[in-house]
């Protein structure tokens, strides 16, 4: 991960083996990996649809096939209209079978007659009250939550550098306009400014809370960035590159950027820790993703009137954010002390 | 300097000004307005027998004055071309309801009781198609009070609207002024009109003598919401802050003295794992836990003081208000240990590496007083001047704590003025918030400047 | 990282296999989790229409304090200008009306400022004697000056209190004669007159109006337009009326509210708590008061009123003793939560009706929507048994239409859609929503049968009902979207007809006039007749029905119109509530009602062997 940001690879080395001295650090960056394999092969951990299946002669692939239909306008087979494949298992002939993912449940699948079950073999997390597979909604919504805090992120920190950027290297007008623009933007209460934009905003969506959180968020790196660019615009590499007779795009974005970005980065690892904190927060005021999409804050705002006798709903997802926010949090911390030249014995 | 912080004084204006008016956008833009709350709410639903006409939300939000444009008044010069938007809009044989229906007949409403002669007019001219009569009808109608009712017949209708604007014997026998009167008006008091009968005028004129105006959900003033509320979160965000700092600044400071040592990897563990509990999540477990249900009964869950608390000496009153704010206070402040403690350990990692602690120490002089008498001192800078932060904070509250523990503080003022759209409190609470923040980091620059005689804002040219 | 992934990689493999060889059979829920969980359900069939769930038998004692939580406190306690239930609950202890309802037949016809009263004989005018005998709580006595004022601050068109103000557009004149006369007039004779007319709060005149501004105009004057406008002292008043500090007396150096009722107003601590405290002085403790119920005015000192917004906070309040009344509960703390004998032994838990049914609003004026077979196939489709079972856990009184299911006008002769898919999917495609284009969504006409299930942010159970119906639509081919909006977005898009699918409760009482909800004259912006429900029959007895005086004519339409409903499933009529509290056992004369809250505090009394909390 750190080649493609660091200038240089000896310098990349360096800081991957400091980096690999904190165990924490890389005990937590192997979370993370955990964490995004359950994003990506969310699908197929917890689905209630086969992943195989072989029916009346034919093998299917009903989880590919959902992809298909989705994302590329395919159609379901006529035998699958209406996507219930447990019931299909009624009319298996001799020979049919069907494999079905770790977790044999989709997230919005309920079943009232199991609700609210503490966590047993068939439901590993237990069920809530509408009798849906907890460990299944935290699967799914475990994407919903890392995705708000890499899109929110990836955001403001694009609009913080940027505006950081020009406002540190031109100086002047430009300097004293995103001043101000920064001084309006943390001036409004955050959650409230953010309470007020959902508000308006038509459509309740995952997205909207991304881009808000995105759009609220920048002036940290942004002052952040201005600060290195000042420190970094009279340096004789800059100077140079002007004396080269350089455009000033080329000068930030070639020269000057590389050097700052590495501590943005320190900063959009704590950034994503953050947003997932917050996007739990706007879902337990009714803020957050529409109901038919669990997130892991949603899941425990809506368990909480089951407490103290539905335990399983609590635990489980506030310790899904914290153990994320955690991780988040140590590895942003390992890299810091891994980037950072002074800090080095 | 001096001239430096005076221009940054005067940059505040402009900036408060901006922001004034893009929170009036932002909240006015927002869907749905205060009247929806006339209507019942979702818990006890809505009454059946309630009329929820269109007349009876209009009517209120006139008293409220958000009938009118928001920021300039122009629809008192331009009614005849609205009118005539109407009648097209009314030709494609659009329906007479509905969001496109308002959003056309609206502007002809905002112009007051300017279009009122001008809509007489069109009616007595006999010119008009009857969808058209009936728009015209409900304009005077609301806007003027008449008392029509909507089963009325059309021509005992226009009947009452002859009657009403001449003059003459109306249904209680009695002989009644003509209305026609009193809607004429000079240019001047036109003129005056584009700024008096628009919203974001009419709240800037106001805000010049800082009149906040009366909330909308209970009529009484701003100010006095404001004057409850504070205090209360004052109690929890003081509180809070120099618990904050008094825990984690010695934190801070051990972990930086102690850098790579089991202590510091433990206690920044214990840090960020307290900062990844959701507050929320944290508050609901001490409730059910603590709060005398089926477990251990040692805090109170709900408000400030136990019932008839005003009753009770001053050392039992604080005793017991100590108790009921023990809780929340805790998970109030247990997420900020993390940043603050991170934050005194990097500026004060920063300190022990200047070359004047290194002569201390080469100097021969003991650890503890290198740490303490010259390192504390310097990296103490940065942390001081984020005391700034404090005053914006007294007025911010935490919506999610005060909801779950029932405090009535800032948070919950300011949550329940926005689902409720209740303008006023809205904006007095941005408005003044920017204003302490927007002080606080002035002074926090201010008290930066002095504390450290390094820094100089007169060398940037 | 790619090591990493690998290894998670076979172990997913591993997992599924062992998944899918494994025993996934799973323990389903018995009768027996569901219960009654020790709280008494009050019935109120039949004539029995006060049900007591305390032991009967002692004669009452006064004294004692009664702490109640309450979820929200009230917008202002200007009983004109405040909209919310809370307000309504906590001033119906101070102020009285002309009349009430009678707690033995339920007509409303109790006087109780009124001593006695009469109808002119075209059935226009109603004469009020009042009483010469009621006081208010400053010592002044009540006389019809109070009375017409009250009438003259309704009407008063700047008064913030258009919602209120509509019920009284009928009125054309008011008046008195003497001090203690008061007669007022309407324009046509509609059946609830005597409700409306009889039922508006008084307040009094002394202490709202001391400058005596209203004097001078008369009631034709407040409904004429013209002297409204010019005369200034009308909108001055109106504005001293709106922002009268008697509407939030707060603080501890407050006026209290000045009002004739049994209880005085004692306190009112902002986002705290609200107290009455009982007025010894009480004009009506010397009659019977409210007969069969109270016989004696009130018996509690105090009653106090925590706000406490967190439903989880209420319950371990009331498990801390904090409080002894918890009114509204939600089921599943009601079922799961308070079953202990400890609880149940300390408390007594009650599930009690009010008159608000929950239903399910199909705009029909939508492409789906429009053919009444789709939405009966639609209430065929939703397993109302299934959700009363597990997620209100029983607590839904299945309805069939709007009218309330323990009052005289419910019909219980037609009996309700059955949860049938498969005829629903056969109706479905009867109206030609059939999957043209093989994609797996229904259509008709190009349209694709996919709307949105507007859900007030919230709400709890319309979410657990959409999501359900999202699941079970989707398996015969409808796309439902789930857009969960706040009230005040809902409000305006239910006023602005924008929304496919509502889901809402609404509040009526024993008696109800379907004309603001089901008349098509209320369709556009007129009324609440949002779904756009139209029918000529329906209409033309509706229209009929209110002014139809005889009971048994009236009910006949109206069973009449609930066979129309039955028949065009505008709504699919869900549940009428039942709330579930819990109070201390050391309350006696605990009594049930069918009107709202469901309970009136006045015949609560505690036991003398336990005073109530330190104070």
């Amino acid at each position: 991960m750190m080649n493609q940001i660091a200038p240089a690879r000896s310098y990349s080395q360096i800081v991957s083996s400091q980096f690999n001295k904190n165990k924490l650090a890389v005990i937590s960056l192997h979370v993370i990996y955990v964490l995004l394999f359950v994003f990506i092969f969310a699908d197929f951990l917890a689905n209630d649809k086969p992943i195989v299946m072989h029916y009346k002669g034919s093998t299917y692939f009903p989880v590919f096939r959902e992809y298909g239909v989705n994302w590329f306008g395919m159609n379901w087979q006529d035998e699958f209209k209406s996507q219930q494949f447990k019931i299909l298992e009624d009319r298996y002939e001799e020979g049919d079978w069907a494999i079905y993912p770790v977790i044999p449940f989709s997230s919005t699948e309920y079943n009232l007659q199991v609700k609210l079950q503490p966590p047993s073999m068939a439901h590993v997390f237990g069920t809530d009250e509408l009798g849906r597979d907890v460990l299944s909604q935290m699967i799914h919504g475990a994407r919903v939550s890392l995705l708000v805090g890499f899109v929110a992120v990836a955001i403001y920190v694009v609009i913080g550098v940027f505006l950081g950027a020009l406002a540190g290297f031109y100086g002047g007008i430009m300097d004293i306009i995103i001043q101000r623009m920064i001084e309006i933007m943390i001036t409004f209460p955050r959650m409230f400014l953010i309470i007020t934009i959902v508000a308006v905003m038509e459509t309740q969506s995952i997205i909207n809370i991304m881009i808000i959180l995105g759009l609220t968020g920048w002036t940290g790196v942004a002052r952040f960035t201005r600060g290195e660019f000042l420190k970094v615009k009279n340096e004789d590499y800059v100077i140079a590159a002007k004396a080269l007779g350089y455009r000033d795009f080329r000068t930030i974005f070639r020269h000057v950027l590389p050097n700052t970005l590495t501590p943005v980065l320190v900063t959009a690892t704590f950034g994503v820790a953050a947003a997932i904190l917050i996007e739990s927060g706007l879902s337990f005021l009714g803020f957050g993703a529409p109901p038919e999409q669990a997130t892991w804050g949603s899941l425990l705002s809506s368990a909480r009137d089951t407490l103290p006798t539905g335990w399983w709903l609590t635990t489980f997802p506030g310790l899904a954010i914290f153990i994320t926010v955690t991780v988040y949090n140590l590895v942003g911390e390992g890299l810091r002390d891994a980037l950072d030249p002074r800090l080095k014995q | 300097m001096w001239r430096y912080f005076l221009k940054r004084i005067l940059l505040i204006l402009p900036t408060l000004f901006g922001i004034s008016i893009i929170t009036f956008i932002i909240i006015k833009l927002a869907p749905g307005d205060p009247t929806a709350f006339k209507m019942g709410n979702q818990q006890t639903g809505m009454s059946s027998d309630q009329n929820l006409a269109k007349q009876v939300i209009e009517q209120t939000r006139e008293i409220y004055g958000l009938d009118k444009p928001l920021m300039l008044n122009f629809t008192i010069y331009n009614y005849e071309d609205n009118w005539e938007k109407i009648t097209k809009y009314l030709e494609a044989g659009n329906p007479l309801s509905g969001r496109q229906y308002d959003d056309v007949t609206e502007p002809i409403k905002q112009a007051d009781e300017v279009a009122v002669s001008f809509l007489v007019g069109l009616l007595e001219q006999n010119m008009l198609s009857e969808p058209e009569i009936r728009v015209a009808l409900e304009i005077l109608t609301v806007k003027q009070k008449l008392s029509i009712s909507a089963e009325m017949k059309l021509d005992k209708q226009l009947e009452y609207v002859q009657n009403w604007w001449y003059g003459g014997i109306d249904s209680t026998d009695v002989e009644r002024n003509a209305a026609k009167d009193s809607y004429q008006f000079s240019s001047l008091q036109k003129m005056k009109m584009v700024f008096t009968e628009a919203q974001y005028p009419r709240w800037l004129f106001r805000m010049l003598f800082l009149d906040f105006g009366n909330s909308i959900k209970d009529n009484r003033p701003v100010w006095d919401h404001i004057k409850e509320s504070v205090p209360v979160s004052l109690i929890f965000t003081f509180t809070s802050f120099i618990l904050a700092y008094l825990i984690a600044i010695p934190l801070g400071i051990y972990s930086a003295t102690h850098q790579y040592t089991v202590g510091d990897k433990i206690t920044t563990v214990i840090l960020f794992i307290l900062y990844s509990l959701p507050n929320f999540w944290v508050a609901t477990m001490a409730i059910v836990f603590f709060g005398g249900g089926d477990f251990w009964d040692v805090f109170p869950v709900t408000g400030l003081h136990s019932l008839g608390a005003e009753e009770l000496s001053n050392w039992a009153y604080l005793k017991d208000l100590a108790h009921h704010v023990a809780l929340p206070l805790i998970i109030w402040t247990y997420g900020s240990f993390s940043a603050l403690s991170r934050y005194m350990r990097g500026s004060m990692l920063e300190v022990i590496r200047q070359d004047y602690i290194r002569t201390a120490r080469a100097k021969g002089l003991s650890e503890r007083v290198v740490t303490y008498k010259h390192a504390l001192r310097n990296s103490l800078i940065p942390i001081i001047t984020m005391l700034a932060n404090l005053l914006p904070l007294a007025i911010s509250g935490s919506i999610i704590i005060e909801s779950i523990f029932s405090i009535p503080g800032m948070g919950q003022l300011s949550f329940n003025a926005v689902l409720f759209r209740d303008y006023p409190i809205i904006m007095a609470v941005t408005t003044i918030s920017a204003m302490l923040t927007l002080f606080g980091i002035l002074f926090s620059d201010l008290l930066y400047a002095i504390v450290d005689p390094r820094i100089s804002f007169e060398g940037k040219k | 990282m790619r090591k990493s992934f690998i290894i998670q990689f076979t172990l997913l493999i591993l997992l599924i296999i062992y998944a899918n060889i494994g025993d996934r059979s799973q323990a389903e829920l018995t009768e027996d989790t569901l219960g009654n969980a020790g709280g008494v359900r009050v019935e109120l069939t039949g004539d029995e229409k006060i049900f007591e769930s305390s032991p009967t038998g002692r004669a009452p004692e006064k004294g004692g304090t009664l702490v109640m939580a309450q979820s929200a406190e009230p917008e202002n306690l200007n009983y004109y200008t405040s909209t919310s239930a809370a307000a309504t609950r906590f001033l119906d202890y101070i102020y009285e009306p002309l009349l009430d309802y009678d707690y033995e037949t339920w007509r409303y016809d109790r006087p109780v400022v009124a001593e006695s009263f009469e109808i002119s004989e075209d059935g226009l005018t109603f004469i009020y004697k009042i009483r010469e005998n009621v006081y208010w709580h400053d010592g002044q006595q009540l006389t019809a000056e109070d009375v017409l004022f009250s009438i003259k601050a309704i009407l008063n068109p700047f008064v913030d209190d258009a919602p209120l103000r509509t019920s009284y557009s009928k009125v054309v004149n008011a008046d008195i004669d003497g001090s203690f006369v008061f007669h007022i007039s309407c324009s046509e004779t509609y059946f609830r007159n005597q409700e409306i007319l009889g039922g508006f709060a008084i307040m009094p005149k002394h202490i709202w109006d001391p400058q005596g501004l209203m004097d001078r105009y008369s009631v034709a004057d407040l409904l004429n337009p013209t002297v409204t406008r010019e005369e200034a002292a009308i909108k001055e008043f109106a504005e001293a009326f709106n922002t009268h500090p008697q509407g939030r007396p707060v603080g501890d150096d407050a006026e209290p509210i000045i009002g004739s009722g049994p209880w005085l107003f004692d306190k009112w601590v902002t986002g705290d708590h609200m107290a009455l405290a009982r007025n010894d002085n009480y004009w009506g403790a010397d009659s019977t008061y409210i007969k069969n119920y109270s016989e004696d005015g009130a018996y509690l000192d105090k009653i106090i009123t925590k706000v406490i917004s967190d439903a989880t906070a209420r319950l371990i309040a009331l498990k801390a003793g904090e409080i002894d009344f918890v009114p509204r509960m939600r089921a599943i703390q009601y079922f799961e939560q308070t079953i202990t004998p400890d609880f149940l032994e300390k408390f007594q838990k009650v599930s009690y009706v009010v008159p608000a049914y929950s239903y399910i609003g199909w705009n029909n004026d939508k492409p789906y929507f429009s053919d009444k077979r789709v939405r009966q196939a639609m209430t065929m489709l939703i397993d109302r048994e299934a959700y009363n079972k597990y997620i209100a856990y029983g607590m839904g009184i299945p309805t069939i239409g709007p009218f309330y299911i323990f009052g005289e006008q419910y019909n219980h002769e037609l009996e309700r859609w059955p949860y049938d898919p498969q005829r629903a999917v056969d109706l479905i495609e009867e109206a030609g929503w059939i999957d043209h284009d093989g994609d797996g969504i229904r259509d008709k006409d190009g349209i694709p049968f996919n709307f949105i299930f507007s859900v007030s942010a919230g709400s709890t159970s319309s979410k657990y009902m959409a999501l359900m119906l999202k699941e079970d639509l989707r398996k015969v081919g409808i796309i439902v979207n789930i857009r969960q909006l706040e009230w005040s977005v809902y409000v305006e898009n239910l006023r602005d007809r924008q929304f496919d699918v509502v889901s809402l409760l609404w509040i009526g009482g024993l008696e109800t006039d379907p004309y603001q909800i089901w008349h098509s004259d209320n369709i556009g912006d007129r009324g609440s007749n949002y779904i756009g429900f139209k029918n000529a029959e329906a209409d033309s007895l509706i229209e009929n029905a209110r002014f139809e005086l005889d009971k048994g004519k009236r009910n006949a339409m109206y069973f009449r119109l609930q066979e129309i409903f039955h028949e065009e499933q505008p709504y699919t009529f869900m549940f009428f509530q039942r709330d579930p509290g819990a109070y201390l056992k050391e309350f006696n004369g605990v009594k049930w009602i069918p009107i709202r809250p469901g309970y009136k505090l006045y015949s609560w009394w505690r036991g003398a062997s336990a005073m109530g909390s330190p104070l």
